[in-house]
């Protein structure tokens, strides 16, 4: 039963038109900060990016980022590791880095192509009425 | 118990002091208006106030101060409360820390929420933030740091949430 299981994501993928051999991924609520996350994420999707960074780069705070970068690795969207290097000689602590993982970016890729297609563009705003004012 | 109640004791004669100076300064003022006399009785009343005001805050500091090293902070009921949670011990190293020497600096306090939130992760995943917030902290100072260490703290249950298995089995 446990072998079963293990093999449907595989199954999935392939169904859902992914290239052989990228793990399935769990879906994700994307809120507009996961969306900024991984925005600025698939700007260089195979980069290394430190969590402070993102949170400078997209303007939210970093303990908003913390919450979504857990649940995106949870979810197997991103992978994190410690950053190579010595923290003696770096002269200060050694950085937890996150990457897309190739099944991550493929969906991160589509969660904001959705995300971009359900807001579509902003209808005209609507102009005032000359001498009503 | 009972021994520690003149701490408290202490505690409302302060408070008393700043109330009757509040209320002299303000009733000194409406009387004031009325003529000399009303100027003469706000003066006096103020000044008691303000007397009363400062004998109440050396006691207070000599209070905390006794309290302190006395270790009256502790929890009553440490055993129920692993990890501080009463709000009123901070553990490091095997040491405790009373809330004095947390309220009166940034590090303190910085220090006491940071461990609040590592303690709601769950276990696997608390020496991994505990590194990576220590990393994120180097780049805060003053008030932006206890800002941010509060934001921490605040979104902790959320990262447990996140990295706990609430959300493992929902891709069926």
């Amino acid at each position: 039963m446990r072998k079963r299981r293990r093999e449907e994501p595989a199954r999935s993928a392939e169904s859902q038109g992914r290239p052989a051999g990228q793990l399935a991924v769990r879906p994700v609520r994307i809120t507009l900060p996961t969306a900024a996350v991984l925005r600025q994420m698939l700007e260089n999707p195979a980069a290394d990016h430190y969590g402070f960074a993102l949170a400078e780069a997209t303007s939210f705070p970093s303990g908003t980022i913390y919450p979504i970068l857990a649940r995106l690795e949870t979810a197997g969207w991103l992978a994190s590791f410690w950053e190579h290097g010595d923290p003696v000689e770096l002269e200060r602590p050694r950085r937890r880095m996150y990457r897309l993982t190739g099944a991550g970016a493929h969906a991160a890729r589509e969660a904001l192509t959705t995300t971009q297609r359900l807001l579509g563009a902003l209808p005209p705003a609507a102009q005032p009425q000359a001498g009503t004012a | 118990m009972s021994r520690r109640r003149p701490t408290w004791l202490f505690g409302g004669v302060v408070s008393g002091g700043v109330v009757v100076s509040g209320v002299s300064v303000v009733v000194g003022g409406v009387v004031g208006v009325g003529g000399g006399v009303g100027v003469v009785v706000s003066v006096v009343v103020s000044g008691v106030g303000g007397a009363v005001s400062a004998v109440g805050g050396v006691g207070l500091w000599r209070t905390l101060v006794r309290a302190q090293r006395t270790g009256a902070f502790r929890p009553t009921r440490s055993s129920e409360r692993p990890g501080g949670v009463g709000g009123l011990r901070v553990c490091r190293g095997g040491t405790r820390r009373g809330l004095l020497r947390t309220c009166t600096s940034v590090d303190g306090l910085v220090d006491y929420l940071l461990e609040r939130a590592v303690d709601t992760l769950p276990a696997a995943a608390r020496a991994r933030f505990a590194e990576e917030w220590l990393d994120h902290r180097q780049h805060f100072s003053g008030w932006r740091l206890v800002w941010w260490a509060l934001w921490v703290r605040a979104t902790a249950l959320r990262t447990a949430t996140a990295l706990g298995p609430a959300q493992l089995p929902r891709d069926r």
